[in-house]
């Protein structure tokens, strides 16, 4: 349940939320 | 002979946790808040700043390497709320407390917006709450395997914890007398201290894990779960995100390796059926109109 051995996982989806935000579009529209 | 026996446990319990103190230092700064410090480490630069919400009785420390690979590309902070890791005890009740105390600390600890949330588990309800309730520049969420009200106000899921509680004052004297921090120190693979997971941290773990503040912290946490309104006790009952943009990470297994030491098995989140777990976690997407899943 808990997503500590998968670091990459929970900071790509990082990446792509402060993409988002910083292009100020949805999360679908980024890679 | 018993209480010599405690005494000397007494004695181990308090030289152990002065020596930890010294041997394991806080890595960010201590913030006064509300009359008792926490502990908050920031690293990178760049906006927005990603701000880390842990679950219930997790150390910021276990987020690190998630942490370490956002401070690549923007601001990244993290805190331990009162009690856990390197946080100083404090008498907060509700979900909402604590959601004001992270307000608070982002002010104090001069943590500069606007803010990417991410939560894990209970700290889902904390940002949740601090979007709805508090004026807090929050641009966007990553919500990890967090809590929904369709699960965690289950009466089932309600009764484990009050029975969890009613138990936890002889995890609170086995602190308090040493006993819990011997357990840990010598079984550690059979409470979750596992060596592939927690690499070199494990000595601030089995610290963290075996302070007396810790069991009263995970206590009160717990607790907090019972003192949620009843309106609020329904999907969504903490509110829709609207358009905010979100991401809803799920689990791919169930996992009771880090929950065992905490008295709180899985089984008893709503994860035993797993079908239902990745249900709820849909429906906390679909809480924002521009959610998605991994």
């Amino acid at each position: 349940m808990i997503n500590f051995d998968q670091p990459e996982l929970v900071s790509e989806s990082v990446r792509r939320v402060v993409a988002a935000v910083r292009a100020d579009v949805p999360v679908s529209q980024v890679k | 002979m018993l209480c010599a026996a405690l005494a000397a446990g007494w004695v181990y319990e308090n030289v152990a946790e002065i020596l930890d103190t010294r041997r394991y230092p806080p890595p960010g700064i201590m913030v006064s808040v509300g009359g008792h410090k926490l502990d908050l480490f920031c690293e990178g630069t760049g906006t927005p700043t990603v701000v880390l919400e842990m679950g219930s009785g997790e150390p910021a420390l276990l987020f690190r390497p998630v942490q370490d690979k956002i401070a690549q590309s923007t601001r990244a902070c993290s805190y331990d709320r009162p009690g856990i890791g390197w946080s100083e005890a404090s008498e907060l009740r509700t979900i909402q407390d604590r959601a004001a105390e992270l307000r608070s600390l982002l002010t104090d600890g001069e943590v500069v917006g606007p803010y990417v949330l991410v939560a894990h588990s209970y700290g889902g309800l904390i940002v949740r709450d601090l979007f709805h309730n508090h004026s807090v520049d929050i641009r966007g969420l990553v919500l990890v395997d967090t809590a929904e009200e369709g699960v965690v106000f289950r009466p089932d899921f309600l009764e484990a914890i009050k029975q969890a509680i009613s138990t936890r004052w002889k995890d609170e004297l086995s602190a308090r007398v040493g006993i819990r921090r011997l357990r840990f120190v010598l079984m550690q693979g059979q409470f979750g201290i596992r060596k592939d997971l927690f690499g070199d941290i494990r000595g601030e773990m089995i610290d963290f894990f075996s302070n007396p503040s810790f069991v009263r912290a995970i206590t009160d946490e717990a607790h907090s779960y019972l003192l949620v309104p009843d309106d609020m006790r329904r999907p969504l009952g903490f509110g829709a995100l609207n358009n905010l943009p979100l991401i809803v990470v799920r689990h791919g297994q169930p996992s009771d390796s880090i929950l065992l030491p905490l008295g709180i098995s899985s089984r008893n989140c709503g994860q035993r059926d797993r079908n239902g777990w990745q249900n709820c976690q849909r429906t906390v997407r679909s809480s924002s109109l521009r959610g998605a899943d991994t």
